[in-house]
C-alpha cells in the first residue's frame, strides 16, 4: 500500500519523537543533577513509598539512639555518685575499725566525729545530685529533692488541689502513715454536687492507675489507706467537679522524700528500659537494706558519746552498706551493657537502612552517564532527521 | 464545427487549467494551516458537437472543486481529541497536585516525625521549658503543615472552577460559530465547492469542541453538522446554538452546567459521565480526586486528635492539672490546631503520668507513633501519610502514562487524516507541471487557431 506523505505528517512526526527523545534525555538528565533515582512520587510511586518509610524508621531510629545517649549520661553520673558514695562508706568502716580499737580515746573519737559529719554532709551532696533538671535518686518524683538533713517519723503533707479545680472547700488529711514507703494518693471527682452526691476514684500510685467508683464521700471523711484519711469540708458555693483532683503525699520515717517510682526510656519499638536507681533503695535501705544515712548519724553518735561497742557495731553495718552500693552499681552496669547491646543493634540497623535508602534513592551514576550518552546519540538522530525534513524535494529536480 | 467553436474550447481549456493552477497555488499556500484539507479541481468535458455524422464531446470545465477527506478519519480524529483533551488536562492538573504533596523539610511527614522526637526528648527532661516549647512548635509545625496543603487542595479546587467557567466560554463561542457555519454552509443551494473553506474551519471548530467536552455529531442532508450530548440533549441544532453556563449550588463544589436560558436542566452529568474531554477531566479531579485527598488528611487529623487527646488527658501537666485535649478539630485538616490553654502555657503540656512531675506521658505519647490507629487499624499515622502519597504519585503516574498514550493515538490519527487530507508538495509540484503543460498546449491551440484564420484570411484574398 502507498502512503500519501504529506509535508504535515513528516513535520509531526519527525517533531513527536524529536520531544520524546528529549523528555527521556531530561529524565535522566534530571536523575544525573540530583544524584536520585526517584524525584518526586510518581516516578515510581512503590519506590517513593519506601523511601518515605526507610526515612520514618531512620529518624526512629535515631530518637532511640539519642534516647540511648541520654539514659547513658544518667547512669554514668549514677554511677560515679555511688562510686563517690563506696568511697564515703568506706572511709567509714576505716573509722568506725580505728576508734573501735581499745587504743582510741574520746578525744579522738570526737574528731573522728567531726570526720564522719563531713562524710555525712559529702554523702548528701552525692546523693542529691542532679542529672539536667532532674534529681538522680528521688525515683520518678525528679523535681523532688531526695533527701532531707533530718531523720523525720513517718508523716504526710497536707493535701493540696489541683489549680484547675472548681471545688473551693477545704480538704485535709488524718490519722497516721503506717506505709513502708513513701508514697502519694490521688483522689478523682467522676461525678460533682455536694459530698452527698459526688462519687471519686482513688489512685495509691500518683494517678497512673485508678480505683474503682467510691461514692463514700458523704460525710466527707474518706479512708485512703495505710492509716491516713483525707477530710472535705464543703464551702456550700463551689461545690465538687467532675474532674476536680485533690493529691497528698505520704512519706514512712527517715529523710527520703522521693519515691520508689522507676524511668522509663525507649530504645527501641517497644523495648523499654528503666534506667534510674531509686534512693529509696540505694541509700534509704527500705525494702530490708541498711540505711546509709543512719548508719552514718548513728556512728556520729556511739563516737561522739565514746561508746565503743556502738561504734564496732556499726562495722557490719557499713560493710553491709558498701556491698548494698556495689550491687546498686552492678546494677547500672547491667543497663549500660543492655543500652550499649540496644544501641549497637540500633546502628547496624540505622547502617541497614541507609543502605537501603541509598539504594532506592540514589542515582546509579555509572549507570546513568551510559544512559545518558545512549539518549544523546539518539537525540543527536532526531536532529538530524528533523534538519533533513524538506531537504529532498521534487523542486531539486525541477529546473 | 466551426473555428470560433475551437477558439472557446481553447479558453475553456484556459481557464480551467487557471483555476486548477489557482488550486495548487491555493494547496501550497495551505501547506501548514491547521485543518486545511486539500483540493482538487474535478474536470468534466462539455459541450456535444456534430461533425457530420458523428456526435463528438469537446470542451471542458471544472465540474466541482472537491475537497479531500475521510468522513470516517474526521469522526475518529473528534473521539480521539476528546479521549486526548481528558488526560492532557488530568495529567497536568495532578502533577500540580504532585507538586502540592511534594515532601521535604516542613513538610507534613517531616514535622510528624519531628513531633514525635519532640514528645520523646520531653519525656528525657520534663522540666525543660526547652523541651515543653519544642513539642509546642511542632505540634504548631505539624497543624500548619496539614492545613496549608489542605488549603492549597481548596485553593487548587477553586482555579479548576475558574478554569470550568473558561471552558464553558469556549464551549458556547465554538457552538455558535458552528451553527453561523451551519447557517452559511447551508444557504449554498448546490455546492460546486463553494462551501470547502468553511468546512475546513467547521471541522477546526469541532475538533477544538472535543477537546473540551463528550459530544457526538451527526451531519443532516442539509450539510449542517448537529452536536449533541451522550444523553441526547442538543448543543447545536442546525443553526441554532444552545448555550450553557455554570449554575454555582454550594460552596466547595465545582457547580452544575445548565443552559443558559434553561438552567433547571442539568447537564453536567451527560458532560462527564464518558471521561471525555477537559471538562470531565476538571470535574473528576476536583469533585472526586481532590475531596478523596482531602479526606484522608481530614481523618489524619482527626485520628491524631482523638488519639494523642486520649493519652494527654491521662497524665498530668507541670502544675498538677489533668491533661486536657492536645489537639483541637471540628472539620479536620482545614482547623486543625493545638488548644489554645496548652498554646499559651506550655507548662499544662501533660507529659506526666502522675502528679509527681515524671515524664512518662510524654514517652507514652511519643510510642503512638507505633500505633496503629489509622485505616481501621491497619496503618500507623506516618505509614498512612505515605501511603497518600504513594497514592497521589500512582494517580499522577496513571494520568502521565494515559496522557502518552492518547497522545501517540491522536499522532497516529491525526497522520492518517494528513494522508488523506494533507497537502503533499511534491504532489502539487508535479500537478504544477501537469497543468501548465495543458494550459502551454491550449495556449497553443489557440496560435494555431490564429494561424487557421490567417490563412483562411489569406485565402480571402
Amino acid at each position: 500500500m502507498v502512503v500519501r506523505v504529506t509535508e504535515n505528517m513528516k513535520y509531526n512526526t519527525s517533531l513527536y519523537s524529536l520531544f520524546n527523545v528529549q523528555s527521556k534525555y531530561n529524565e535522566v538528565l534530571e536523575k544525573l543533577s540530583t544524584q536520585k533515582q526517584i524525584n518526586r512520587p510518581s516516578d515510581d510511586p512503590l519506590g517513593m513509598m519506601e523511601i518515605l518509610n526507610l526515612r520514618t524508621l531512620k529518624n526512629s531510629l535515631t530518637q532511640y539512639q539519642k534516647n540511648i545517649e541520654n539514659a547513658r549520661g544518667w547512669l554514668n553520673l549514677t554511677e560515679s555518685k555511688l562510686d563517690g558514695a563506696k568511697e564515703i562508706v568506706n572511709r567509714a568502716s576505716e573509722i568506725a575499725i580505728a576508734q573501735a580499737n581499745a587504743t582510741a580515746s574520746a578525744d579522738t573519737r570526737r574528731v573522728a566525729a567531726q570526720t564522719v559529719q563531713q562524710l555525712i554532709d559529702e554523702l548528701f551532696t552525692l546523693a542529691n545530685a542532679k542529672y539536667g533538671d532532674s534529681y538522680l535518686f528521688s525515683g520518678s518524683r525528679t523535681d523532688t529533692v531526695p533527701f532531707l538533713h533530718d531523720s523525720l517519723p513517718a508523716t504526710y503533707d497536707e493535701p493540696k488541689g489541683s489549680p484547675d479545680n472548681v471545688f473551693d472547700g477545704t480538704v485535709s488529711g488524718g490519722g497516721i502513715y503506717t506505709g513502708a514507703k513513701n508514697n502519694t494518693y490521688v483522689i478523682r471527682i467522676v461525678n460533682g454536687g455536694t459530698l452527698n452526691e459526688a462519687t471519686y476514684q482513688l489512685s495509691l500510685d500518683g494517678g497512673k492507675t485508678w480505683g474503682a467508683i467510691k461514692d463514700d464521700l458523704d460525710g466527707g471523711t474518706i479512708s485512703l489507706q495505710d492509716g491516713l484519711t483525707l477530710t472535705f469540708v464543703d464551702s456550700g458555693s463551689n461545690r465538687l467537679a467532675a474532674g476536680d483532683l485533690f493529691y497528698l503525699n505520704a512519706y514512712a520515717a527517715g529523710n527520703y522524700r522521693g519515691d520508689d517510682g522507676s524511668l522509663y526510656v525507649d530504645v527501641g519499638r517497644g523495648a523499654t528500659v528503666s534506667y534510674n536507681i531509686s534512693g529509696e533503695k540505694a541509700f534509704a535501705g527500705r525494702d530490708g537494706g541498711v540505711d546509709i544515712f543512719q548508719t552514718l548519724a548513728d556512728l556520729k553518735t556511739a563516737l561522739n558519746s565514746n561508746d565503743q561497742p556502738g561504734i564496732a557495731a556499726k562495722i557490719d553495718s557499713l560493710r553491709a552498706a558498701y556491698d548494698q552500693l556495689t550491687l546498686y552499681q552492678a546494677k547500672v552496669g547491667n543497663i549500660v551493657n543492655r543500652l550499649d547491646m540496644a544501641k549497637s543493634n540500633l546502628q547496624d540497623l540505622e547502617q541497614n537502612t541507609d543502605e537501603l535508602l541509598s539504594l532506592r534513592e540514589d542515582a546509579d551514576v555509572a549507570q546513568l552517564a551510559t544512559q545518558l550518552a545512549m539518549k544523546e546519540v539518539a537525540l543527536k538522530a532526531s536532529y538530524a532527521t528533523a534538519a533533513k525534513i524538506g531537504a529532498n524535494t521534487i523542486l531539486d529536480f525541477m529546473k | 464545427m466551426s473555428i470560433g467553436s475551437l477558439l472557446n474550447t481553447a479558453k475553456d481549456s484556459i481557464l480551467s487549467y487557471q483555476l486548477a493552477m489557482d488550486l495548487t497555488g491555493a494547496n501550497i499556500a495551505n501547506v501548514n494551516t491547521p485543518g486545511y484539507t486539500r483540493q482538487r479541481v474535478i474536470f468534466t468535458s462539455q459541450g456535444k458537437v456534430d461533425v457530420g455524422s458523428l456526435r463528438v464531446q469537446v470542451g471542458v470545465d471544472v465540474a466541482l472543486v472537491e475537497r479531500l477527506y475521510n468522513q470516517y478519519l474526521d469522526n475518529q480524529l473528534a473521539g480521539q481529541y476528546q479521549m486526548w483533551g481528558y488526560a492532557q488536562v488530568k495529567s497536568d492538573v495532578l502533577s500540580r497536585i504532585e507538586g502540592i504533596f511534594e515532601e521535604g523539610e516542613g513538610g507534613p511527614l517531616d514535622v510528624l516525625n519531628k513531633f514525635w522526637d519532640a514528645w520523646s526528648a520531653l519525656s528525657a527532661n520534663p522540666q525543660g521549658q526547652v523541651e515543653r516549647e519544642n513539642v509546642l512548635a511542632q505540634a504548631e509545625n505539624l497543624t500548619a503543615a496539614l492545613q496549608q496543603l489542605d488549603g492549597d487542595l481548596t485553593n487548587l479546587v477553586k482555579d479548576l472552577g475558574d478554569n470550568v467557567n473558561q471552558v464553558v466560554e469556549e464551549i458556547n463561542s465554538y457552538i455558535s460559530q458552528i451553527a453561523d457555519l451551519n447557517v452559511k454552509i447551508g444557504s449554498y443551494a448546490v455546492d460546486r465547492g463553494e462551501t470547502n473553506l468553511l468546512k475546513d474551519k467547521r471541522f477546526d471548530l469541532l475538533t477544538k469542541l472535543s477537546e473540551l467536552l463528550d459530544v457526538n455529531y451527526v451531519e443532516d442532508s442539509r450539510g449542517a453538522i448537529n452536536i449533541f450530548l451522550r444523553d441526547g440533549r442538543p448543543l447545536v441544532t442546525g443553526g441554532d446554538a444552545w448555550g450553557v453556563a455554570v449554575k454555582q449550588t454550594q460552596a466547595e463544589t465545582m457547580g452544575d452546567i445548565v443552559y443558559r436560558d434553561n438552567p433547571t436542566i442539568s447537564l453536567k452529568e451527560a458532560m462527564v459521565e464518558g471521561k471525555k474531554g477537559k471538562l470531565a477531566a476538571l470535574y473528576e479531579v476536583g469533585e472526586s480526586m481532590v475531596p478523596a485527598y482531602r479526606q484522608k488528611l481530614d481523618d489524619l487529623a482527626f485520628t491524631l486528635t482523638e488519639v494523642i487527646n486520649a493519652q494527654h488527658r491521662q497524665g498530668f501537666d507541670g502544675y498538677g492539672n489533668g491533661g486536657g485535649d492536645f489537639f483541637i478539630t471540628n472539620q479536620g485538616a482545614r482547623d486543625f490546631s493545638v488548644a489554645q490553654a496548652v498554646m499559651a502555657d506550655a507548662k499544662r503540656i501533660a507529659a506526666s503520668s502522675t502528679v509527681l512531675g515524671d515524664g512518662d506521658n510524654a514517652r507514652l505519647i511519643s510510642n503512638l507513633k507505633d500505633s496503629l490507629v489509622m485505616a481501621g487499624g491497619l496503618a500507623t499515622f506516618n505509614s498512612f501519610y505515605t501511603t497518600l502519597i504513594g497514592q497521589v504519585g500512582r494517580d499522577v503516574l496513571d494520568g502521565k502514562n494515559n496522557l502518552n498514550h492518547q497522545e501517540s493515538l491522536k499522532e497516529q490519527f491525526t497522520n492518517m487524516r494528513e494522508a488523506t487530507s494533507g497537502v503533499s508538495l511534491d504532489e502539487e509540484m508535479m500537478n504544477l507541471i501537469r497543468f501548465q503543460m495543458a494550459y502551454n498546449a491550449s495556449g497553443r491551440l489557440v496560435t494555431t487557431v490564429n494561424q487557421l484564420l490567417e490563412t483562411l484570411m489569406e485565402m480571402a484574398k
